[in-house]
């Protein structure tokens, strides 16, 4: 196969990746060992391989790898680790937000794109911006409670 | 999608001329949200066409000249008088979609659910396709047929423009749809415009429930002139509605495909008519 | 009412995977595969029903990069059950690892291993196919006509254990009982009402879809890793398939992405486990979310006739249930399923007269499987459904007719003893029953008291009310068996081993708060792994809603088992004994006159010291009852009758599960299966075409809701104190799936008169039902 190098800046680090033509974004980070991003229906319906391109949302499962060449892309590696955790993170934890967890990293990057570009995001906000993310275990309610709770409307901080 | 090579031009006269010598097997690449949805597995190069500067929104002449790679995001954020894509935007599919799906690959691939093209039709667009001269195709000749098939090698769609709303016209628009990222079962957008308390011009588009987008000229014809109002709009949509092939999708009959538009559209043209009265 | 005071059970603390799995560590089958694993695809029959005449593998086992090719003809043909229930099973043995017979589009025709999935595809286009297509059974009342199509007419199908099998005739089961005379207490009843229900195909939708890799040791042991929720069944069947003992394959359960019971099943690890026999290479396959609709498992849709006789009073004379269940092309969960379509619904109301009737037929569609629910849902759907219709009959609110029948603490049914598992069940008393508090704290929520008759309301967008009761149960009793090993580490900290299947619930959490109130000691200090069949004690796994009731029990005793050697330990530290010790705060301390050890003296005393010996021990349980938990739903619906679109305005759940073990968490799953229910009510829809072909296998057509769809939604726990159960504890994961068939159809019919009888409840439907005043002739299922 026809394999070309591209660049990109993944989680604050400039890397460079050798790619099929044809390879979606997820397939490149999750053999690359980025496997917090996950995949569910692989057609961009469910959310599961969200991650944050130069600042915005997107399905990494239908989108391909070329595309990201020179762009910013963010998964849930970069978000937070046991000693750091990002504060949606330990609000998923705490209210009892992750079941499975197989939907989580999606949820938070997803939360995490609307809280930065709208610190004081409110219930309507995250329906919308969440609307791309599904869950089959919680029935979304304690997502809602974790989510909101970092909103700078609630008081929260992100 | 069996893509051999791909090419990330940064100018659009470089992506024309690499999109002119692929020929056939040139895959122009935006959003990429649609290639789920196609077949073709023959090799293809696919040509990134996000970074030739096509995206964004500008207010001309009391038309919005949008970039044909401006993301549906865009349409939804953008606030300025007379706006209203937003309305479309807002029932699009899913957030992540909304970030990479853009109006020009939503106007030139067209499926039986498709959203933005019944608003470009009750709008009154205009398409843009830059080749090796720019033409301007109006709404109604775009999507008569698949619109891609308009396109000969080296062409791109550009731009997309929409009138903005004035003064004495509203717009409204609705997608059927189960739950809020589901497809469209039926798709109804109206646009019209008031004088002296008469309809002086009117547009109704439909779509997801027949087969390609279309206009309901029949029902506009009966519209024309005349003073709005629940009866006058029942009676238009009499006289439109059977001049369309209705076609129910994801389970639905095609009965109830027709009686969904009966009634969707009787809603939006009452909208539309509140806006246009200013209320 | 929780009659203790706990320490940690009843808390709401953190769940202990839940920063791993919010951080993105790697935790999933798929997070583990190994960069040089081959790739597994199947090639799935384009035909609902034939068999293949010829077949030629030879150009794809040719290709470059394709390691080996399975099929028919280079595997052994063992029937056996998919179904991942306890040995000997009561599903019939009807499957192989691969046939030459096809029937269901998607049926297994072979599989490739190759270096890459493209690779792997490319060679399952290569492979040649010719088939005789054979008519298909397509609907449920057509399995049993005279000259069906018969689906396995293979000589091996055969049932099992002794209960009625006949293939030939498509029927897949059956189950029959009577108590007391139906007809003589229909004949004394001042009202009867008689209507068929049809419940729809439906799945489980983990997000996760099914996963499984494996590899071959320098034992030669298969080592398989796959999401499960039943990895001692999973071992066994994948054993019993490839004929090898038991002792050559290892099940180990990482995280699950989501189960629900679709996970209950063996679907995967026969190939997966085969592949790597013979490449003896990793191997590793995943379900597309389009296989995972069409060839893993689903909701098994149910054609049911309700009869229901009532005096004025409201005194209920007879019931009569009669399900027809479609188990698709195979067997699997098919006769307990319908077991418990009686089972878990018709003790809900006490009455003198009941019949049962449960049949179960082959069809050449989809294979149902376990569902969340498991029977109860179908049959909650006709049962509440029947409820309003009797009670609009009769005059009553169906809030006071529900509540003066319902079982109460006390009673017991003859039910109970009539149906089991596929065999008879086990007498039992309800000793732990909250459901008229449930029916209060609901009603209050919803405002039930502002409910007005649909002929009072009037304009296009109408509001209604509905109801609806459950029950369900929480393990089988007599058969399932539960274990765990605890054993003490030198800081005072515990492992917690056990066969019990965390398949996202939290049940691993909950688990270790049971153990950590037993010891006294905090939840952080036990360390909990499961499952894995080479580590931890057997379990039957997570189903049955017996996870919290059933494993529970077993890890409570083993920890009380831990505690007595702990305390004895002590004991001889402090000189003094075991009687006049108690532990508290991961100490042991004496209750009178000071002195103590901490938990980690204690086990640095008994590993270096004297008397050395490893503190710890092994628990297994099984359970003589089956305590029901109880539910009372509330839905508040808007009907746009113009276009008969119903949205859901409030949903209220109300659930006794005795002592919340972890609130947040029961709450969580009581939400989640109310949302999947809600969905399943009125959006999730299988659609076939003529052929039998799926014909919206993914999530853009297949609709469940997301965040943005959600009604309000209000939980309310109301406890009581089971005392069979750990701490007081019941079950809370299946019960709350069955409530909104029935609470939106009768909301929706006190919103506007529309009675919906078929799932889903879809504006086209309410719509044609409101053309034909409220009533629609009954659609015919598949």
């Amino acid at each position: 196969m026809n394999m070309k190098s591209i660049t990109f800046t993944l989680n604050n680090e400039k890397r460079s990746f050798d790619i099929e033509p044809d390879e979606t974004l997820i397939d490149l980070l999750r053999r690359s060992g980025y496997t917090g991003t996950k995949l569910g229906c692989d057609t961009g319906m469910c959310g599961s391989c969200a991650v944050i391109i130069d600042g915005r949302i997107v399905n990494a499962c239908i989108l391909f790898a070329f595309q990201v060449d020179g762009r910013t892309v963010e998964t849930i590696e970069g978000v937070g680790d046991f000693d750091r955790p990002h504060p949606l993170q330990t609000a998923m934890a705490d209210a009892g937000a992750v079941q499975c967890g197989f939907c989580t990293p999606g949820i938070i990057m997803a939360a995490k794109a609307l809280l930065e570009q709208k610190p004081n995001a409110t219930e309507e906000d995250f329906n919308r911006h969440l609307d791309g993310n599904l869950c089959r275990c919680t029935g979304y309610v304690k997502i809602k409670e974790a989510l909101l709770s970092c909103s700078s409307a609630t008081g929260g901080q992100s | 999608m069996n893509y051999i090579d791909f090419k990330s031009p940064t100018g659009l006269a470089e992506a024309r001329s690499m999109l002119k010598e692929l020929g056939d097997r040139a895959s122009p690449v935006a959003g990429s949200t649609l290639h789920v949805f196609l077949r073709d597995e023959s090799p293809k190069v696919a040509v990134d066409i996000l970074r030739l500067g096509l995206s964004g929104i500008r207010l001309m002449n009391g038309e919005y000249h949008i970039g044909a790679t401006t993301t549906v995001s865009d349409l939804l954020e953008h606030r300025q008088p007379g706006w209203v894509l937003d309305r479309v935007a807002k029932a699009f599919v899913t957030q992540p979609i909304r970030n990479m799906a853009t109006i020009g690959g939503s106007a030139v691939r067209v499926f039986p659910w498709s959203d933005l093209p019944i608003a470009l039709l009750a709008l009154n667009a205009d398409l843009v396709i830059t080749g090796d001269d720019e033409r301007v195709m109006a709404a109604p000749k775009f999507f008569e047929t698949q619109p891609f098939h308009h396109l000969q090698p080296g062409d791109l769609l550009t731009s997309v423009r929409v009138p903005a709303l004035g003064a004495g016209q509203g717009f409204a628009y609705h997608k059927d749809r189960r739950t809020s990222t589901d497809f469209s079962r039926c798709t109804v957008a109206a646009w019209l415009a008031l004088e002296e308390g008469r309809i002086a011009d009117v547009r109704i588009a439909v779509g997801a429930a027949v087969p390609m987008p279309r206009r309901m000229e029949a029902a506009e014809e009966a519209l024309k002139g005349a003073r709005p109002g629940p009866a006058a709009f029942a009676k238009a949509v009499e006289a439109g509605i059977d001049t369309l092939r209705w076609k129910g999708l994801h389970g639905i009959s095609d009965e109830f495909a027709r009686h969904l538009a009966s009634v969707l559209i009787v809603d939006v043209l009452t909208q539309a008519h509140e806006e246009a009265k200013g209320a | 009412m929780s009659k203790r005071k706990f320490n940690v059970v009843n808390k709401p603390l953190r769940k202990i995977d839940a920063m791993t799995l919010a951080l993105g560590k790697p935790s999933y089958v798929g997070d583990f595969k190994p960069n040089d694993a081959l790739i597994i695809k199947m090639l799935g029959s384009p035909h609902a029903h034939a068999r293949i005449t010829s077949i030629d593998i030879s150009e794809a086992e040719k290709m470059p990069g394709v390691h080996c090719v399975l099929y028919y003809g280079n595997v052994p043909r063992i029937v056996h059950t998919t179904a991942g229930q306890g040995y000997p099973e009561p599903s019939p043995y009807d499957t192989f690892m691969f046939d030459s017979k096809m029937r269901f589009v998607g049926d297994r025709v072979a599989a490739v291993a190759a270096e890459t999935e493209k690779i792997a595809e490319a060679a399952l286009k290569v492979i040649r196919v010719e088939y005789e297509v054979l008519p298909p059974v397509l609907r449920i009342q057509d399995a049993m006509k005279d000259g069906a199509p018969i689906v396995h007419d293979e000589p091996e199908a055969r049932a099992v254990i002794p209960v009625p099998y006949e293939p030939k005739k498509n029927m897949a089961a059956q189950v029959d009982m009577e108590i007391g005379e139906l007809e003589k207490g229909l004949a004394e009843a001042d009202e009867v009402v008689d209507f068929q229900y049809y419940n729809h195909y439906g799945q489980h939708c983990p997000i996760e879809p099914h996963v499984s890799m494996a590899h071959v040791d320098r034992e030669n042991r298969i080592i398989i890793t796959t999401s499960t929720q039943v990895p001692f069944h999973c071992r066994r069947i994948v054993a019993q398939t490839l004929d090898i003992p038991v002792r050559q394959v290892r099940v180990i359960k990482p995280r699950i992405g989501g189960g629900f019971g679709v996970k209950q099943e063996i679907v995967l690890e026969d190939v997966v486990a085969m592949m790597a026999l013979r490449t003896k290479r990793p191997v590793y396959w995943e379900y597309t979310r389009a296989e995972e609709f069409v060839s893993s498992r689903t909701r098994h849709p149910m054609l049911m006739r309700l009869r229901m006789g009532a005096k004025k009073d409201g005194t209920i004379t007879g019931i009569g249930l009669d399900c027809l269940s479609n188990t698709g092309w195979n067997g699997s969960q098919g006769l307990t399923v319908v077991c418990n379509s009686g089972s878990k619904m018709l003790p809900l109301y006490r009455c003198d007269n009941i019949h049962f009737n449960g049949t179960v037929v082959y069809t050449n569609l989809p294979a149902g499987g376990a569902y969340r629910g498991y029977g109860a849902t179908q049959a909650a759907f006709a049962f509440e459904s029947a409820m309003d219709e009797m009670a609009d009959k009769i005059g009553m609110d169906p809030l006071e007719f529900r509540s003066m029948n319902h079982i109460k603490s006390g009673d017991t049914s003859p039910v109970f003893r009539a149906l089991g598992e596929g065999r008879e069940g086990v007498d039992q008393a309800i000793t732990s029953c909250e459901l008229a508090r449930c029916i209060k704290a609901g009603a209050r929520e919803i405002g039930w008291k502002r409910r007005k008759p649909h002929t009072a309301k009037k304009g296009r967008y109408r509001r209604g009310m509905g109801m609806a009761c459950l029950m369900q149960g929480s393990a089988i009793p007599e058969i399932d068996m539960g274990a765990a090993t605890l054993k003490m580490n030198e800081d005072g900290s515990f492992n917690l081993l056990m066969g019990a299947t965390d398949l996202g619930t939290g049940s691993d959490t909950v688990l270790a708060q049971i153990a950590a109130e037993q010891l006294g000691t905090t939840l952080d200090q036990i360390i909990v792994y499961s499952s894995d069949t080479d580590m931890t004690p057997f379990d039957v796994g997570a189903y049955a809603s017996s996870t919290t009731y059933l494993s529970g029990q077993a890890v409570q005793n083993v920890a009380q088992k831990v505690r007595k050697q702990i305390l004895k330990v002590g004991a001889d530290m402090l000189d003094c004994k075991a009687s006049e010790l108690t532990v508290e705060d991961a100490k042991v301390i004496k209750k009178q006159g000071g002195g103590e050890v901490s938990f980690s003296e204690i086990a640095l005393h008994s590993m270096y010291s004297s008397n050395q010996f490893q503190i710890g021990d092994i628990s297994s349980k099984i359970v003589h009852h089956s305590p029901p938990p109880f539910a009372a739903h509330f839905a508040e619906v808007e009907v746009d009758t113009l276009t008969g679109a119903v949205r859901v305005i409030k949903y209220v759940a109300a659930a006794d599960c005795g002592t919340p073990i972890h609130p947040k968490l029961a709450e969580g799953q009581v939400e989640g299966a109310v949302m999947n229910g809600i969905c399943y009510a009125l959006t999730e829809e299988y659609l076939f075409n003529d052929k039998g072909r799926m014909l919206n296998p993914n999530f853009g057509d297949y609709k469940l809701y997301t965040m943005s769809d959600l009604p309000e939604m209000k939980t309310i726990l109301v406890p009581s104190y089971e005392k069979t159960g750990p701490y007081g504890a019941k079950s809370i994961a299946e019960i709350g799936i069955n409530g909104p068939l029935p609470a939106i159809a009768n909301a929706i019919h006190n919103a506007c008169g529309a009675r919906i009888r078929t799932g889903p409840f879809t504006a086209e439907k309410v719509w044609r039902s409101l053309q034909a005043g409220g009533e629609l002739p009954f659609e015919e299922g598949h």
